[in-house]
């Protein structure tokens, strides 16, 4: 080729980096189709009946009614495709923490109850309960259908083997200290006794728990997932966690079985034809690895995934990306209560944070409603109090709307300091929106006169700090209000719990101890909204907003307790919030019901 | 030559030695421990944490628990993983296929098409092409692999949907070019910045020697051009080529993380960001004798190769 002149050259490097810089300038996010995008084709849901109303469950956050169309005739086979965001590392229900691994066992395993859709109730699953009418004991009578997914069937000696599991420090089980309501669970526990006296086994089909004292808090441990003692029962507890039952061949009595695990790629089931309580319509489930969100926006425009299941936060939340998912004709939104809320927590055991006048005046200083339109999109929702169980129905009698005046007024009356300097700990940023949201409430203290200084800090750090040394001054974290208020409470506020926020008191201890004893959930429903009053109160933690699940669906799922709406609005603030706030562990629900369209 | 090699075998083990004791002072001596890192910050832990503590030995004094973890490694045991519970020889080693199939094509790719580039470069200094290939260099060795990975997905997955967004398969294909297809992206975004240094460095070099005086003599001679190139002049220019390419085995090892996490691909990288987190010191542990000893053996195999390019390298 000939030679180039260094005019030449000099030219040629404008627009070479000009190019370059145009490149470097495109949004991360792909930009809107200019025309549809070439998925896999959908029909329009079917229009034959006229549109349905769905009422809320009683007690329930009012929703707007969703006028859609109902879902398809139910279809049976095919393959249904959720996408994980996180690794599957095992399903040892002894020691599961997260979504993907419930989701998992749901899936695979039976429980005695499980939760009802909208989270008001334990309902049936592999046996019918009946209670001692003072809640001091609990016969559960087993489906006499259920089997493994080996052929053996379900006896009441597999289920006292797993309870018995679930209370043996070998295995790490995290439910110890739940499971200690059972009468000699602690002690066994403890390692003075080889066996779990309340745990009874009548006949084959028949288990009685008998409880350490009258209570009502019992059915929520319904929900762990049986395992077969015919296959672990020879195993020490302390080898349970590595077999390769845990990780690749689980042998459970579910809607499902287990066909394939590939690391950090799917988990294959396949339908269980057996289960008692009907075969799936579904063939199998893969359930897909996607961590990253902006490939997991691009595998659900296509139409490689059908939902994103586990966690939520595995989808780009901020609101172009939203809007893009609804411009799509072949997905629809469903946004739900989180159990997550964005929390501002306080170390009582520092004398400046001791008045409540204090605490308070943080509260009012947020202007959350402002936060959560211009910053977070408009799908997050006030919250200002743990107590968001659907059943306790509890509601706060102050909400704490932002009044800059009144907060000053209050720190004022309360001698702060107006010099002192407080640090907030939290863990790191996740987004841009979060750094904003946080610059936010800076911000906002800073106008009412609290200095703060925030720190980021490594999750396992941030949590030897709050949980185990309580050397912080003031936390920014997300927080979960847990299945049931007696396990949060036991966890957060009691003395010998966590006991983060320093709030504990003998006064308090006996209260939260009221609750889980109380022998019936009205009983301890009034508790808890006392408790919830006190709180809301004392403000020792500030509970912010909550910002909503949102599961961005393929029109070619039917989901049993779920209508997707015949036309997407344009914004998510615009999708209505669906159901109760669904505690841990996962919504996904009764998943041998789910269907899909060829 | 045998003797040569037998010896830097050896002496991988002291250095190996030597590695481990820094990396397990320094996991250990980072804030945080494997128990708090099992304590989710959103809802906290039902464990209890200091039987767990006593339980994983982590209450002995530093030297006790490595001492304990050297005895058990020579005896071939790498322990088992903290938060799974599986054996840590198993955990790392049902990624490596994944890991090394993904580096040994982008470093093939990367070579050869950087090779190739180079010479080209080189033989036709300062034209358009030569001009075109420096800027096209300058930018893939600037900007950062996630951006192009971002435009891959964009371009090849969601416009054209030519390629597969994510994973190494499609569960339950059985298409035979279903694998490739997923290899496509990853591997093709991954070997880019190497590509771009292997053809940078192959132009200089061979600029070195073309025009030395046993080039002249070589075309002097009437050999056919190719022959003079590839014969003569590549082969004299690819010592330092041989360096690079080795050095660019730890870097894509490293650089891996990021493309494994944007395409999903189940490899080593992945492993070592959530065992970090995890603060899983045995499969760190492991991991890092792997990396430890990939490089050194990719250090020898390029000495070795120097040998033989180089006919007047002898090693005692």
């Amino acid at each position: 080729m000939d030679k180039l002149t260094r005019r030449n050259l000099l030219e040629l490097s404008l627009v070479g980096g000009g190019a370059a810089l145009l490149a470097a300038c495109t949004s991360a996010t792909p930009a809107a189709p200019t025309s549809a995008p070439a998925a896999k084709p959908t029909t329009a849901p079917a229009a034959a009946a006229a549109p349905t109303t769905s009422a809320p469950p009683p007690g329930a956050p009012a929703t707007a009614a969703s006028t859609t169309a109902p879902p398809a005739a139910s279809a049976t086979g095919g393959s249904l495709t959720p996408l994980w965001g996180a690794t599957f590392a095992h399903t040892n229900p002894f020691t599961s923490v997260s979504n993907v691994q419930w989701q998992y066992q749901a899936s695979v395993f039976s429980s005695l109850l499980t939760p009802s859709a909208d989270k008001t109730k334990m309902e049936s699953e592999l046996a019918e309960v009946t209670s001692a009418p003072d809640g001091s004991s609990y016969t559960f009578k087993l489906n006499p259908k259920a089997k493994f997914h080996d052929g053996q069937p379900v006896t009441a000696d597999d289920v006292a083997y797993t309870y018995t599991m679930a209370l043996n420090k070998d295995t790490k089980s995290n439910r110890l200290s739940r499971l200690s309501i059972i009468k000699g669970g602690g002690d066994y526990s403890a390692g003075k006794t080889d066996s779990v006296a309340g745990i009874v086994v009548i006949d084959p089909q028949t288990i009685r728990f008998d409880m350490e004292f009258p209570t009502a808090l019992f059915l929520v441990e319904t929900d762990l997932a049986i395992l077969p003692k015919h296959i672990l029962g020879g195993v020490a507890p302390a080898d349970l966690e590595k077999q390769p039952f845990m990780f690749d061949s689980p042998v459970g009595s579910g809607p499902f079985k287990a066909v394939k695990n590939l690391t950090d790629q799917s988990s294959e089931l396949a339908a269980n034809a057996d289960f008692y309580r009907g075969k799936p319509k579904l063939d199998k489930i893969v359930f897909r690895i996607v961590k990253q969100a902006d490939a997991a926006q691009i595998a659900l425009e296509r139409g490689e995934v059908d939902f994103n299941a586990a966690p939520s936060g595995s989808i780009n939340l901020a609101p172009d990306a939203l809007s893009r998912f609804l411009a799509q004709p072949n997905l629809f939104m469903v946004k739900m209560p989180n159990p997550v809320s964005q929390t501002l927590g306080f170390n009582l055991r520092t004398d400046y944070w001791q008045d409540k006048r204090v605490r308070q005046a943080m509260a009012y200083a947020i202007d959350r409603r402002k936060i959560i339109d211009s910053l977070l999109g408009g799908i997050a929702e006030i919250v200002n109090s743990p107590m968001r169980h659907p059943w306790v129905a509890y509601k706060p009698k102050n909400d704490y709307t932002y009044d800059p005046g009144k907060a000053k007024q209050l720190l004022t009356e309360a001698g702060w300091d107006f010099n002192r300097q407080v640090t907030v700990s939290s863990i790191p940023s996740t987004s841009e929106t979060d750094r904003a949201t946080r610059a936010a409430i800076q911000a906002q203290l800073e106008s009412i006169g609290v200095k703060t200084t925030w720190e980021e800090l490594e999750a396992s750090v941030w949590a030897k700090k709050f949980y185990e040394d309580h050397t912080h001054e003031m936390v920014y974290i997300p927080a979960t209000n847990f299945i049931d208020p007696a396990l949060f409470l036991d966890f957060h506020y009691k003395s010998d719990g966590r006991n983060g926020p320093g709030y504990a008191t003998a006064d308090f201890d006996a209260l939260i101890e009221k609750g889980r004893r109380a022998p019936s959930q009205d009983a301890r429903r009034a508790v808890y909204q006392s408790i919830g009053d006190q709180l809301n109160e004392d403000q020792p933690w500030i509970w912010l907003w909550s910002l909503a699940d949102i599961y961005v669906f393929n029109r070619r799922v039917g989901i049993p307790f779920i209508t997707a709406p015949s036309a997407n609005p344009k914004t998510a603030a615009d999708v209505p919030l669906t159901g109760n706030v669904q505690a841990l562990p996962t919504w996904f629900f009764r998943p041998e019901e789910w269907t899909v369209k060829a | 030559m045998s003797l040569y090699v037998i010896r830097r075998i050896l002496l991988t083990l002291p250095m190996l030695l030597g590695i481990s004791i820094i990396a397990f002072t320094f996991m250990n001596l980072a804030p945080g421990d494997p128990v708090t890192a099992m304590i989710d910050p959103q809802q906290g832990t039902g464990l209890d944490t200091e039987a767990l503590r006593e339980r994983l030995g982590l209450k002995q004094p530093l030297p006790i628990r490595y001492a304990t973890w050297l005895g058990e490694v020579v005896r071939g045991n790498f322990g088992f993983s903290y938060t799974t519970g599986q054996p840590v020889v198993r955990r790392i080693g049902e990624r490596i296929p994944a890991t090394v199939e993904l580096m040994t094509v982008a470093l093939v790719i990367s070579t050869v098409l950087g090779c190739a580039l180079g010479i080209g470069s080189a033989l036709h200094r300062y034209s358009a092409w030569d001009y075109g290939l420096t800027i096209v260099s300058m930018f893939w060795l600037s900007v950062p692999a996630y951006f192009f990975a971002l435009i891959g997905l964009y371009i090849f997955a969601l416009k054209l949907q030519w390629l597969p967004t994510f994973g190494i398969a499609t569960p339950g294909a059985d298409n035979p070019l279903d694998h490739p297809l997923h290899l496509i992206l990853p591997a093709g975004v991954l070997s880019l910045e190497a590509l771009a240094a292997t053809a940078r460095y192959t132009r200089s070099s061979m600029l070195d020697v073309l025009y030395q005086d046993f080039m002249t003599t070589a075309r002097a001679k009437g050999l056919p051009a190719r022959l003079v190139t590839m014969r003569h002049a590549f082969r004299n220019a690819l010592l330092p080529v041989i360096t690079v390419v080795s050095l660019r085995v730890p870097v894509l090892l490293g650089g891996a993380v990021v493309i494994e996490s944007m395409f999903q691909w189940p490899g080593m990288g992945t492993l070592a960001i959530l065992s970090i987190q995890q603060r899983d010191y045995p499969v760190l542990m492991g991991l890092t004798l792997m990396t430890a000893s990939l490089v050194l053996v990719s250090n020898l195999v390029a000495d070795l190769l120097y040998a033989y390019v180089d006919p007047r390298i002898r090693y005692a």
